[in-house]
């Protein structure tokens, strides 16, 4: 069944809410988990439910996800057929353009499905953090002989106006997809995975492409066209994780859910592993006053000090005296001796000096980059360089 | 230097010392600091001088190694021209009267004629290091030198079965096991491949069982011999008591430092695990932890490998815990070695002394 199916994984995001975690990298290349980055619960997905044809549509800065990716090594797909292609915008004979929409990107690719001839397309992004088994989305699609099936997951109400809205009959048929409804009619939310039976979205793809006023966006042009032709559209109804880290603020949560009791499946599952991309380090090494609680450490790690409640990722360093609390570590970064940092993300390779004292306020986490590091430390003294 | 030096890993000569941990393994397969196997040195180092064809003559017990070295990019050995064989014991020659390790050369001649290169860097696997022998090389092909070995002078001579060099100016007159001689020889030696063919057929023609004994340690006077001596950190492995202390030496920040990342990291298999859980009730203190554990109890100066899950109030003490085990709430573990996939049930203890650490084989379950 997965045989027939191409999956095309939208990875173009800009991620302008994570500021300055996507200054340089596309959102699902940001770092994610410890030794993960974003797209690897999506790619993981793909790997365990065993579809082997994907695209993966890049557009705003792409060499990190591009070298991520590769052949799709970490996840089985260096395949002698199908496996893992990159597409990114490319120039042809009717000239050169930038992917404008979801929707917009799949056409300017359909040479890419169409070689494959599939029955079905799915389609993902590359941002969310989920496991989910599509071979029983797919089950659902094909028993209810759907044109397209949409997974949706129940969002706390107040939450519900954030989202696309699929309001369904009892058979699950969607009747309207309401797009970030002010009065939302129900809460089961969207979740950006679809699947659509080649031979029907084909048609509406190319025809949304002639019109100037269309956004070329599945939730606001594509389906709506569908709905009002009467096509068979259904809810698949998820249970599970699923998060969507658009902003710093979600980012942050789901980084801190990996260390609740709850969530522990996101990256310990035997029976639905997450994949990195794992490169070759020694393992961490604790040190003499390393006092380490409910917390996530990398390899290529030298710890002292006092580690809380904090995510910690690939060849981080921290020094004696240092407290850390409720904090992400990315990779590379380097936390200086006597450092205190509470609800901060420090981002790749930025060295926090001694003694430095960093605590958000409120809610929102502090991200330091190399930017931002000189506003949070004392002014003066002998940094005036 | 690229593919001017073959580089070979014999392990047939080695001896199973490690008790228990050699019970089912080859000494090179002897899971090391957490994630490693000790013929990971022996690869690092040769990866680091450029060499990138490399033969490993498995002995017998290879299963472990067979797995652990199948993907040769994991280890640095990159390209199209880049291998790594591993030739098992495979005695295909009717009228082959080769003894010892000599049958690993006769029946594996291939890997040297079919080499274009004209010298072969030999190195067993109880000895590691993470160093770079480019240079012996050069010294070794600049003075046109049959054979070099690679040593290194030591200030306090460690006791043991370490064979030392006996020297004369730059040339080497003999193998002694004098504790007092801090010339320690690592084992590893650099040939010309044309010599070592004819070592090959003068030990066959000669019912001789050893390639370096028979053919060269007792025949130094016949070739233009040199050392080299390296200045990098170095470990012998010859028993349970050496490996435990070499294990433990590594739990020094800076020598950990040094040994692992060095100019170049060590390198070893690849494979994938979680990052470390360290749960509320976690206290880890001078200590190397793997990927995949999962800590709710105390750790002290101790190594613990893949996978391995800790319970609450469990204490492990001065103890190197290999992939895998699970220890049980309430534990107490001091000085001990635990081979992979052992279970130590709740409230269990266990100790042995620092001078002799109690080792329990694979999948004990106490």
């Amino acid at each position: 069944m997965t045989s027939n199916t191409v999956a095309m994984l939208l990875a173009g995001g800009k991620g302008t809410r994570l500021g300055e975690l996507t200054k340089d990298i596309a959102k699902p290349a940001v770092p994610f988990g410890g030794k993960y980055r974003i797209i690897d619960f999506t790619m993981s997905n793909l790997a365990n439910s065993g579809i082997s044809t994907v695209g993966v549509l890049v557009q705003y800065s792409p060499l990190m996800l591009n070298k991520h990716i590769g052949i799709g090594k970490p996840w089985g797909l260096d395949r002698q057929y199908g496996g893992v292609s990159v597409l990114s915008p490319h120039s042809n004979r009717e000239g050169s353009a930038w992917f404008s929409g979801t929707a917009d990107a799949i056409v300017k690719n359909l040479h890419f499905i169409d070689q494959y001839e599939p029955d079905n397309l799915i389609v993902l992004s590359g941002d969310h953090i989920y496991q989910m088994d599509y071979t029983k989305m797919l089950e659902f699609h094909q028993a209810n002989d759907a044109d397209a099936t949409i997974s949706a997951i129940e969002v706390p109400w107040e939450d519900a106006s954030r989202f696309g809205i699929l309001n369904t009959n009892e058979d699950m048929s969607i009747y309207e997809f309401d797009e970030k409804p002010e009065e939302p009619k129900n809460n089961m939310a969207s979740m950006g995975v679809y699947i659509f039976k080649w031979e029907t979205i084909r048609p509406y793809l190319l025809e949304d492409e002639k019109n100037e006023d269309s956004e070329h966006d599945f939730g606001k042009d594509i389906i709506p066209m569908m709905l009002s032709d009467e096509k068979r559209l259904f809810a698949y109804n998820f249970e599970g994780y699923w998060k969507d880290v658009g902003t710093i603020k979600s980012y942050w949560e789901a980084n801190m859910d990996l260390l609740k009791d709850d969530f522990q499946t996101l990256l310990m599952s035997k029976e639905w592993p997450t994949y990195p991309n794992e490169e070759n380090r020694p393992p961490e090494y604790i040190g003499e006053t390393s006092e380490i609680t409910n917390s996530l450490i990398s390899p290529g790690s030298f710890i002292e000090g006092k580690i809380d409640n904090s995510i910690l990722f690939i060849g981080v360093e921290t020094g004696e005296g240092t407290s850390i609390k409720d904090s992400i570590i990315l990779p590379d970064a380097v936390i200086g001796e006597g450092v205190r940092l509470e609800r901060v993300i420090v981002t790749s390779g930025v060295e926090v000096p001694d003694g430095a004292e960093i605590l958000a306020e409120d809610e929102e986490p502090i991200v330091i980059s190399h930017d931002t590091l000189n506003d949070y430390l004392p002014k003066g003294g002998n940094h005036n360089g | 230097m690229d593919n001017e030096v073959l580089g070979l890993i014999n392990l047939q000569p080695e001896q199973d010392y490690l008790d228990e941990l050699t019970y089912f393994r080859s000494g090179g397969s002897v899971p090391f600091m957490g994630r490693y196997r000790l013929i990971d040195f022996a690869i690092t180092s040769m990866n680091n001088s450029g060499i990138n064809v490399i033969g490993v003559f498995a002995g017998n017990k290879f299963r472990s190694l067979l797995d652990h070295l199948n993907r040769k990019e994991d280890f640095g050995i990159e390209g199209r021209q880049s291998r790594i064989f591993i030739l098992p014991p495979d005695w295909n020659d009717p009228t082959d009267v080769s003894q010892g390790d000599l049958k690993h050369f006769h029946n594996h001649s291939d890997l040297f004629s079919r080499f274009k290169g004209n010298h072969v860097l030999i190195s067993g696997s109880q000895f590691i290091s993470n160093t770079d022998y480019s240079e012996a090389v050069e010294e070794h092909i600049k003075n046109d030198r049959d054979v070099t070995f690679v040593a290194e002078k030591v200030e306090t001579p460690p006791e043991g079965p370490i064979l030392r060099l006996i020297t004369e100016r730059d040339q080497v007159t003999g193998f002694t096991h004098d504790q007092e001689n801090p010339h320690l020889y690592t084992g590893v030696y650099i040939i010309k491949k044309s010599v070592l063919m004819n070592i090959v057929t003068f030990c066959i023609n000669n019912y001789k069982p050893s390639f370096f004994h028979n053919g060269i340690r007792e025949k130094l006077e016949e070739y233009n011999t040199g050392f080299f001596d390296i200045t990098a950190k170095t470990h012998y492995f010859h028993s349970v008591e050496t490996y435990f202390n070499n294990s433990m030496a590594l739990l020094e920040k800076d020598r950990y430092r040094k040994f692992f990342f060095g100019k170049n990291k060590v390198k070893t298999k690849v494979s994938t695990s979680p990052p470390t859980l360290y749960k509320k009730t976690s206290n880890v203190k001078k200590s190397i932890v793997a990927n995949g554990v999962t800590v709710e109890g105390n750790v002290e100066r101790s190594i613990i490998g893949r996978n391995v899950k800790i319970g609450k109030g469990a204490v492990i003490k001065n103890s190197i815990i290999f992939a895998n085990c699970t220890i049980e709430p309430d534990v107490h573990l001091e000085n001990v070695i635990l081979d992979k996939d052992v279970r130590i049930t709740e409230g269990r203890q266990l100790m042995g002394s620092e001078e002799k650490p109690y080792v329990l084989a694979k999948r004990t379950e106490i």
